[in-house]
């Protein structure tokens, strides 16, 4: 599969996409305006590792298209918007957030047509005392019989961080399949506890979980499973 | 290598363990039997440091050491190993990630990855345990006996030398409680000073793991001790006779 890799150096706004690729974002410190337009017949793979952005992402998807996001993220206010235009497109969207400020990061998929598929999956970990805002938007239009939309959300607050989810669902159409979950909470005490059965102390039992939490909730290769371990070893 | 001297244990107000006192030597199994809510599965959460439950007064020494404030983790490094009645699932944690830092936890330098593989691979064959249940995270999607073959698979890894088995036996087919017990055993044999504390409510697993000493727990304490006849009399004539007390009384 082809490769192509996008950070601050290179100024784009538009990208269109006609084969099979391979597609590494790494925005630093940044607020940009990107369109990511994915032809028909096309596999996209992305793996997106900015950080301390307020980007502006939209991804214009056709028909016969399989897309695969893993997005990985500190500190966060993104703005992502998916839209599913033609038939037969089915989208996988990861997102593993760590969250030290204060951010909103807002998702929205509209579904526009018919016989599409999403499946939207958010996980944050909120470390401090700040606010974290999830705003995750589903919108499946009249027209859009046999649409698959399904997102799950969770936020886990290390310490007293002040988190929202709203999973907001608008549906117009009722042959369709349609669910939305959130979770906020901390980790569960008595998961902590059998880890801490097994001699791993509260710092390590913690690790693991994080780690499961952020990294094995993403479809990733081993070299991007490395990049995000060591990451992820820091919080 | 245990000794629980008058403990007294609160949870929310309500009194669990009521002046509860054993003493568990080098090598030995103990059974303890008791109607359900009278304290068995307390006292386990307890002896590895649950901070749900409250210590009034009473110490558990471990080797010597009164372990009342040691952490959870730090009695676990000591030996103590609590095989869960129903032990949990955990999304996204990789068993055999999961065993390797716990090993790793009572080590000086990590274990190789090929020793590891080597080791966890002969223990799970031999517990009839599927190999996919080492690589798939912690009990998910785990049936009941799987669960409790992990937690027999951990014991064979971590080496514990004090081990409370609590209801083991709960949620086994015949083979598979046969095959656990027989892994067990072995463990036993080749680790002779181990001890056991095996929390039952039926005498079927006694028959495969030996107690020395069996003894009936109501209201949060011992209240008649014996050996496997005990175990078969509590069977065949219920907690209520055994005790020669009314069943209001046992189960108040």
């Amino acid at each position: 599969m082809n490769k192509l890799f996008i950070d601050n150096s290179i100024n784009i706004e538009d990208i269109v996409i006609d084969q099979d690729l391979d597609l590494k974002i790494d925005f630093k410190d940044e607020k940009k305006n990107l369109t990511i337009n994915v032809l028909p017949n096309v596999c996209l793979r992305v793996f997106d590792t900015s950080n301390n952005t307020k980007n502006s992402i939209t991804y214009n998807i056709s028909e016969n298209t399989q897309v695969i996001i893993n997005k990985f993220s500190i500190d966060c206010s993104d703005e992502i918007t998916l839209n599913i235009n033609k038939e037969n497109a089915k989208i996988t969207f990861n997102t593993s957030l760590i969250n030290y400020s204060d951010n909103t990061y807002r998702q929205t998929v509209n579904h526009n047509c018919m016989n599409s598929e999403s499946k939207i999956k958010n996980h944050a970990l909120n470390i401090l005392d700040n606010e974290l805002k999830l705003v995750v938007n589903g919108i499946v239009k009249k027209n859009s019989k046999n649409t698959i939309f399904r997102q799950d959300n969770k936020i886990i607050n290390l310490k007293d961080g002040n988190s929202f989810i709203f999973p907001n669902l608008i549906v117009d159409n009722h042959d369709i399949e349609a669910s939305h979950s959130a979770y906020i909470g901390k980790f569960d005490e008595d998961v902590i506890f059998y880890l801490m059965t097994r001699g791993l102390t509260r710092k390590d039992a913690n690790s693991l979980l994080i780690k499961a939490f952020l990294i094995n909730n993403m479809s990733l290769e081993e070299n991007e499973i490395a990049i995000l371990d060591a990451v992820v070893k820091n919080v | 290598m245990l000794k629980i001297d008058k403990l007294n244990v609160i949870v929310k107000d309500k009194k669990i363990l009521n002046d509860f006192s054993i003493d568990i030597k080098d090598g030995e199994i103990h059974a303890i039997m008791g109607p359900n809510g009278t304290g068995k599965s307390t006292l386990s959460k307890v002896i590895m440091g649950n901070k749900n439950y409250k210590i009034e007064s009473g110490k558990i020494v471990f080797n010597g050491d009164v372990i009342n404030d040691l952490e959870t983790d730090e009695r676990a490094r000591r030996g103590i190993f609590l095989s869960m009645q129903n032990p949990i699932s955990i999304e996204g944690v990789q068993n055999s990630e999961f065993i390797k830092t716990a090993i790793n936890a009572r080590r000086n330098t990590p274990i190789g990855l090929y020793e590891f593989i080597k080791e966890i691979t002969a223990k799970a064959s031999e517990l009839d345990l599927k190999e996919d249940m080492i690589h798939r995270a912690i009990n998910v999607g785990a049936s009941g006996g799987e669960r409790k073959k992990n937690e027999v698979l951990q014991i064979s890894l971590l080496k514990p030398s004090f081990i409370i088995l609590d209801e083991l036996d709960s949620g086994l087919d015949v083979d598979s409680l046969k095959k656990v017990c027989e892994s067990l055993n072995k463990y036993l044999e080749e680790n002779p000073k181990t001890s056991v504390l095996i929390i039952t409510h039926y005498p079927r697993i006694l028959e495969y793991i030996k107690p020395r000493y069996v003894h009936m727990m109501v209201n949060g304490k011992i209240v008649k001790t014996g050996n496997l006849t005990l175990a078969l009399e509590i069977e065949k004539s219920g907690y209520s006779d055994t005790f020669n007390i009314s069943e209001n009384k046992v189960y108040e």
